[in-house]
């Protein structure tokens, strides 16, 4: 009975990792702590309902679907790029601290999600109420859609790493540890920011997409799910794609585990008081003075 | 329009924009945990005043005390974490007081909220009615701008500025820093929780869903608008936002709308604020 | 007559596999100018940290006035005694040059939160105290007339001076000073070269790290150098 607990965790855990791997790209490459990648989220699943609802009507169904999430993500694409343009490259250049751009950043995804609700109301929307199980054993079951989900995610995750080899990343890195020397070494700051930025967008869009298909979401869980996939990448280390994977995987049981003892109405206390139990105790040193000193 | 009402919703929230003011303003970490004090102020008086009978000040009293004790958490966070990864702890620590006090059922009422909040009773005359409420504030909200008004010139808040600006240089003439955030922090969460326990009693009825993050953002768009580090910004960032809601409500949209209209209004604010006028309307210091 | 006011003993330290120090051992007298040379990169800035708290040593002890070093708190090691001034002087840029030099006292009763309520005299009382001495050792410092000025828009020679009078106010016996004379002109070279002689002529012990020798020399009873790892004096 317990393998189906750990067979759910498995697929949060995976769809969480393309979300925390796309906050870790966007947060190396632009430094901002991108609280808006929760309404990216939430906004690839409006994107693909409506555009769903109109193609529907006149195409048939697979190219519906696959021309809606090819104009969702294509949208976000374009928002992100928007948000750049307006929002973080300004600040960039004014060499704002780092809250400054957390709050900037929180506006976005609250001026976001509220035009959703403005325009859309409160209510939940999903994507398709179909789940045929596909997978029945003696110790778990599995859905049609949680195993496109895992193969999906899994696909693009080999993809991310495959790319962390190249030197594109090695371009990101550099504008982490230091973005002014990275610039004297010719690294095309403002390119690789956006590319990033798309890369981190799309890959998030996918993964709401892909969870708007099997739960319905309304446009205020998006910042549960940034604050967690920050969690992860924080905890897996912001320098670090595979350590932000595995503490994905180590959110998702803990998560799904917990339920088992606390009524799923606390489990975002506990996401939250984790975030808490990780900023103060693995953050040591974070504002040790010699670190102070060296920054200066 | 109430103007009573307004002017009683002025007084709360520049009570809480001061607050929040001493906190961000004078050791330059934004804090977003300023919603969760104004809750925990309100549900305590309820509380005390409900299950034990205390009258509204003794409970106040009570309500002050408990806030103080649970700012030390703030003042631990200020002393570890530096920027951002504060930001982030007073964000999560909003969210973690919420969602107790939404959820505790037993104790909070849950979402059902708490209602029948006995009044104030001065000396035998129960207040009564709008008018009455707005003078309790006004002078509770005197206090507080007298507090902050005397204490600009003193010695306290130039080495506070000295911290704010650099910090390193005050600790190499052997400040101790730490007691100068806990000093912040305490005082804050104690103003805090006069405003919401003036809140509760005015209101009869609280529930969590008027101590959101929500809520949190909204006073800290008042010191982003109104400036930080003087007496003038808050106060003005306090009522222009509490005036907003007014011209929002002549607009004629739906409730649900007019909440989201609200709230798309205010994040603009914020994000045009932050990129435009980093200083605020009135303030003299900058988040740099 | 002298007394050692700061005792290393055999202090090591490492910094990201390389080794800095190796057993140093060195004393410094009371009312004395002493300057450290050594290569970029030789340490010389970590020798500072170390003294002034910021980091700690690997092995060994650091002895100031006959106290014992302990790394806790960087700002009880400060008020212990212990000034420093770095390279890019900790002025506070948005205070006037007078109140820069009211809030390095130590001592202030205004500092104290309680003493708001009960003790409200004192701290008036305070205040006027250290605005004459304040006055005083601007005069001394030549900088009487910058008293209402900015601190943020002072030139670098004239941070490095406001803060070693900061420093002075702090009441610090023994000044660590990185690099005092480096980015200013003559001028104010021979101003912080008086500054210090002063300082010395009042029993403060001065301690900098400088790379222009021909100036540090000329003041400096004792110079050091960090070569190999040890710590050696020169004259």
């Amino acid at each position: 009975m317990s393998f189906q607990i750990l067979v759910y965790s498995i697929t949060s855990a995976l769809l969480l990792s393309l979300v925390a791997i796309g906050f870790n790209l966007i947060f190396n490459a632009t430094k901002v702590f991108h609280l808006a990648h929760g309404a990216m989220y939430v906004s690839a699943v409006y994107a693909m309902y409506e555009f769903n609802r109109l193609f529907k009507q006149t195409l048939p169904d697979w190219i519906s679907v696959a021309l809606s999430i090819i104009l969702s993500l294509l949208l976000l694409s374009v928002l992100i790029v928007v948000i750049e343009y307006l929002v973080y490259r300004p600040l960039y250049r004014k060499k704002v601290n780092s809250a400054i751009s957390l709050i900037s950043s929180l506006g976005v995804y609250m001026l976001v999600v509220n035009l959703l609700t403005f325009f859309f109301g409160n209510e939940s929307i999903s994507l398709n109420n179909n789940f045929k199980i596909v997978v029945s054993n003696d110790y778990f079951k599995l859905t049609e859609i949680e195993l496109l989900q895992s193969i999906i995610c899994i696909v693009l995750i080999s993809v991310v790493i495959l790319f962390s080899k190249t030197k594109f990343y090695t371009h990101i890195r550099a504008i982490t540890d230091n973005y002014q020397v990275a610039e004297k070494f010719g690294v095309n700051v403002q390119r690789t920011r956006i590319i990033a930025l798309i890369a981190g967008t799309v890959l998030v869009g996918i993964a709401g997409i892909m969870k708007g298909y099997e739960i319905a979401i309304e446009p205020n869980v998006g910042l549960t799910i940034v604050l967690t996939a920050s969690v992860a990448v924080i905890i897996g280390g912001v320098n670090s794609l595979k350590g932000t994977i595995l503490a994905c995987f180590a959110i998702a049981l803990i998560e799904n585990y917990s339920v088992k003892f606390l009524s799923a109405q606390w489990k975002d206390l506990l996401t939250y008081t984790l975030l808490i139990g990780v900023l103060v105790f693995y953050k040591q040193g974070l504002i040790s003075v010699k670190q102070r000193i060296e920054t200066r | 329009m109430n103007w009573m009402h307004i002017l009683f919703m002025c007084e709360i929230y520049v009570i809480l924009s001061l607050s929040a003011n001493l906190v961000s303003g004078y050791t330059g970490l934004l804090s977003f945990a300023n919603a969760a004090f104004y809750g925990l102020g309100a549900y305590v008086t309820t509380l005390v005043m409900k299950n034990f009978g205390f009258n509204y000040f003794p409970s106040l009293l009570i309500a002050i005390t408990f806030n103080v004790l649970i700012s030390f958490i703030i003042t631990f966070f200020s002393s570890r974490l530096k920027d951002l990864y504060f930001t982030l702890a007073t964000l999560a620590f909003q969210v973690v007081v919420f969602s107790v006090l939404y959820n505790w059922e037993k104790v909070t009422g849950g979402s059902y909220g708490i209602s029948e909040i006995p009044g104030v009773n001065i000396l035998g005359y129960g207040l009564n009615g709008t008018k009455d409420y707005a003078i309790l504030g006004g002078f509770f909200a005197a206090i507080v701008i007298s507090f902050f008004y005397f204490f600009q010139r003193t010695p306290f808040v130039r080495l506070l500025e000295c911290i704010r600006d650099r910090e390193l240089g005050a600790v190499s003439l052997g400040k101790n820093i730490s007691y100068y955030k806990f000093i912040c922090n305490s005082v804050a969460a104690a103003f805090i929780a006069i405003a919401g326990s003036l809140f509760a009693v005015y209101n009869s009825y609280i529930d969590a869903t008027s101590f959101t993050l929500n809520e949190s953002i909204l006073i800290v768009n008042m010191i982003l608008i109104g400036g930080t580090g003087n007496l003038i910004g808050p106060v003005f960032g306090a009522c222009f936002y509490v005036m907003l809601p007014e011209l929002t409500r002549m607009i004629p949209i739906d409730s649900t709308q007019g909440a989201s209209l609200q709230m798309i209004i205010y994040s603009l604010i914020l994000i045009l604020v932050v990129r435009f006028k980093p200083n605020g309307l009135f303030g003299k210091f900058k988040f740099q | 007559m002298s007394k050692p006011i700061l005792h290393i003993d055999n202090l090591s330290k490492s910094f990201g596999g390389l080794k800095l120090f190796n057993e140093v051992n060195i004393e410094l007298q009371q009312g004395t100018i002493n300057a450290l040379f050594g290569s970029n990169g030789s340490g010389k800035t970590t020798f500072f940290n170390l003294i002034g708290g910021y980091e700690k040593p690997d092995a060994g002890k650091i002895h100031f006035n006959g106290l014992t070093i302990k790394y806790h708190n960087e700002f009880e090691i400060a008020k212990a005694g212990i000034g420093k001034m770095w390279q890019e002087p900790s002025v506070f840029p948005n205070h006037t040059v007078l109140q820069n030099l009211l809030v390095s006292d130590k001592t202030h009763p205004g500092e104290n939160f309680l003493n708001y309520i009960f003790r409200g005299n004192s701290i008036k009382k305070k205040e006027f105290e250290l605005k004459e001495k304040a006055q005083n050792i601007l005069q001394d410092f030549k900088l009487g007339n910058k008293s209402g000025q900015l601190a943020g828009s002072l030139s670098l020679g004239e941070k490095k001076l406001l803060c070693i009078s900061m420093l002075l106010m702090n009441d610090a016996r023994l000044l660590l000073l990185d690099e005092p004379f480096s980015s200013v002109n003559p001028d104010t070279i021979e101003r912080i070269s008086s500054a210090l002689s002063d300082l010395r002529s009042n029993g403060k012990t001065v301690f900098m790290i400088e790379h222009k020798i021909k100036f540090a020399e000329a003041i400096s009873n004792t110079i050091f150098k960090i070569e190999n790892c040890k710590i050696e004096k020169l004259n």
